[in-house]
């Protein structure tokens, strides 16, 4: 289990117990249940690199005990 | 690390999600038993887990081969010690030699009786073998005899071999060389071996500029050494075929030595012989009363003969006629000599008679004359033939040329100043039918053909100091040129005559000696007004002028005193002005590069520093061409001996040439 903190840097921040095998996609739903904004609008994503991807696991990126990851607002495009 | 309430509310929402729980650590481990998710369709290894499980089997798999491996060696390395350790200590089989030979022991009676059994059999054992040697002998004998060797080569002279037994082998040859066998002493072949190796060591030069005969022997060091050989026959005696053979092909005919063709004597001369010199010693006492008649020739006649010029008209003619030695010649000094065509015509008689003399050869007569040479093997039309290993090389031009040489050698040419006038004053028409009358005789040898005097250098040494005068003056009537070697000032003129260095005129030396003469002057009397005003002053203090003056009274007057000593001085000073001042004001430019600029470039110059603004690349190039140019022709003059010509023809190529004049 890794607690990975994610942070939007304008106030709103979270820290989620999760597995490393969990996707992309389980855990943006479960950082939607916490911070209460829809799953679709969430973009994970590490500083200055691309967007996580929702089919790839945390364990893919190289997301371990600790981390921290932007959160943004998805826009959809 | 989270919290377990914390936890609980996320496994609440990963539940709700349909995901695993996470693990609580303060809760109990999950009740009952945990079952494998069902295997839907996927392959096997496809998620993170089964593949890390499926990883670690790898590992322990791999752990438990290593394990087994290291078992096995182990049981095979314990194999391995014992199997050594038995072997080790196995006991040995066979017999030892402390071991009786046969099973039964032999008493000393038996071992006796049997000692006789066992002579008799090593006695057969050895006559059978003796036998069996002997036939072989006999089989050996019979299949080669000396016969067999009959046409074999032996390759070695007759005489090498010395007396006693002789081993000859079978030549070491190639296999697929499928020549006749040849048979060899391996000692004589060392010998010879060895011979040759202490010829090549004494390097011996081929061709040996001094050696005394010249035989001309040096080709002969590429000759191939005939090879010497014989066969046997049938009785093993020797016929010398081969050796023969080959010499046969390989000689050369008769060597002829053509030097009898030659004559004895090198063809005559068709001038005469060169006089024997005969010097007569100078009488000391004589006075040289006529040493004015031969001052012309001072330097071209001997020392002695110019002292003997002061004897009487007999006595310098008795050593004229010998020492001037025209050689007397035989029936023709009778005729006289007047011109080219006489003198041509007295050779060619003179050409005739020395044919004559010769012996007029035909090749008959050559012929004969070599076949009695060989006939009687004396005479030196045919060479010795015992020699014939120097070649035999008989006409070539090697020996000509060295004889050239050689000739050249015994006669070195003495080098004569050449005389600048030669005065032969004869009065008899024919100088070989010479008297001693003659007492006018002033003659320039010919050649100075004399050896045991210093009287030739005597003569050279008075030319040179005669030479020493003329020098001024070189042999082509030109003045001689100044040369660097003799100083600054030589050089100076040089480059005064070359134009390199300006001289400047006179007329800038007076006018700068002028202003210096001035400076000093106006400096002379300006130290002379101080030191009047100095005096004058002293005095006023010292005859109590200024006693009784007030302090405003006393600088009054010191100020007027000043200003009409001042007054003075500047008339004194317009005064020398007047006089003697001579301004010499000349403005002159310079370019960057150091060169004097004419007015007109000048004002180019000026014109362009007040613009701002200078002329194109073309132009400034231009100009540039025509400094370098200015510049090499400058060099170019102070090298050359020709300026005045060179610049002739500039000024020629610049007046009708059809180029454009450049400024």
């Amino acid at each position: 289990m890794i607690i990975v903190s994610v942070n939007d840097r304008l106030g709103t921040k979270a820290k989620v117990p999760c597995f490393p095998s969990d996707t992309v996609k389980m855990f943006k739903m479960q950082v939607a249940a916490m911070i209460g904004r829809q799953p679709h609008e969430i973009m994970l994503k590490r500083q200055s690199e691309r967007p996580f991807k929702d089919m790839l696991t945390l364990e893919d990126y190289s997301v371990s005990d600790g981390v921290q990851l932007d959160l943004e607002l998805d826009t959809g495009d | 690390m989270a919290s377990a309430a914390e936890l609980e509310e996320a496994n609440r929402i990963r539940v709700s999600l349909g995901m695993q729980p996470l693990p609580v650590p303060g809760a109990a481990p999950v009740s009952g038993p945990i079952f494998k998710e069902a295997d839907d369709g996927e392959e096997p290894a496809s998620t993170i887990e089964s593949r890390s499980a499926q990883g670690f089997d790898n590992w322990q798999k791999l752990e438990a081969e290593k394990a087994a491996k290291a078992k096995r060696a182990a049981k095979k390395e314990a194999i391995r010690k014992e199997v050594e350790k038995a072997a080790r200590f196995a006991k040995l089989e066979g017999k030892g030699l402390a071991d009786s030979e046969e099973e039964e022991e032999l008493d000393a009676l038996t071992w006796l009786k049997q000692q006789k059994k066992r002579q008799r059999k090593l006695e057969k054992e050895r006559a059978k073998r003796e036998a069996a040697e002997e036939a072989e002998r006999k089989k050996q004998q019979v299949d080669y005899t000396a016969a067999d060797l009959a046409g074999v080569k032996v390759g070695h002279e007759l005489g090498e071999f010395d007396d006693g037994e002789q081993i000859l082998t079978l030549k070491d040859t190639a296999v697929d060389v499928s020549d006749e066998d040849e048979l060899e002493n391996a000692d004589l072949r060392e010998k010879e071996r060895r011979e040759e190796r202490l010829k090549l060591k004494k390097k011996k030069p081929a061709y040996n500029p001094n050696e005394a005969d010249e035989t001309g022997a040096i080709l002969a060091q590429y000759d191939e050494e005939a090879k010497k050989r014989f066969t046997l026959d049938k009785q093993g005696g020797a016929q010398e075929s081969v050796g023969l053979l080959s010499e046969g092909s390989n000689a050369k005919g008769v060597p002829v030595n053509l030097d009898i063709l030659m004559e004895d004597a090198p063809p005559p001369s068709d001038y005469m012989d060169a006089p024997t010199f005969k010097m007569r010693k100078s009488k000391k006492g004589k006075p040289k009363t006529a040493r004015k008649r031969v001052a012309d020739d001072e330097g071209l006649l001997p020392a002695d003969s110019a002292a003997a010029g002061g004897r009487d008209a007999d006595t310098a003619m008795e050593g004229a006629g010998s020492t001037a030695g025209r050689p007397t010649k035989r029936g023709i000094s009778d005729t006289d000599f007047l011109d080219d065509d006489e003198l041509q015509a007295q050779l060619a008689r003179h050409r005739q008679a020395a044919m004559k003399r010769k012996k007029v050869l035909r090749p008959e007569d050559i012929a004969k004359q070599i076949r009695e040479g060989s006939a009687a093997d004396s005479l030196p039309g045919v060479m010795d033939h015992g020699d014939d290993n120097e070649g035999g090389m008989v006409i070539n031009d090697m020996k000509d040329f060295l004889e050239n040489i050689q000739k050249e050698k015994e006669q070195p040419v003495v080098r004569k100043p050449k005389p600048k006038k030669v005065v032969v004053e004869v009065n008899s028409p024919s100088p070989y039918a010479m008297t001693p009358k003659d007492d006018a005789m002033d003659v320039d040898q010919g050649s100075p053909a004399v050896d045991d005097t210093g009287a030739p250098m005597q003569s050279v040494s008075a030319l040179l100091a005669a030479d020493a005068n003329a020098e001024e003056m070189s042999n082509t009537g030109l003045k001689n040129e100044h040369t660097f070697n003799k100083g600054l000032g030589a050089t100076l003129a040089i480059l005064k005559d070359y134009g390199v260095l300006d001289t400047a005129d006179t007329r800038t030396h007076e006018a700068h000696r002028a202003r210096q003469r001035f400076l000093a002057e106006k400096a002379k009397r300006a130290e002379e007004a101080d030191r009047n005003a100095r005096t004058q002053r002293e005095e006023d203090r010292r005859n109590g002028k200024l006693d009784h003056m007030t302090a405003h009274q006393r600088e009054e007057h010191a100020r007027k005193e000043n200003e009409r000593r001042e007054k003075e001085e500047s008339q004194e000073m317009a005064r020398i002005f007047e006089k003697n001042y001579k301004p010499n004001v000349e403005i002159t430019y310079h370019d960057e590069l150091g060169r004097d600029m004419n007015p007109k470039e000048a004002f180019k110059h000026l014109s362009h520093a007040f613009h701002g603004k200078t002329s194109g690349k073309g132009k400034t190039d231009k100009k540039m061409k025509k400094i370098t140019e200015e510049r090499r022709q400058l060099a170019e003059s102070t090298l050359s001996s020709i300026k005045s010509a060179n610049d002739a023809k500039r000024q020629k190529g610049a007046g009708t040439g059809p180029g454009v004049r450049l400024q």
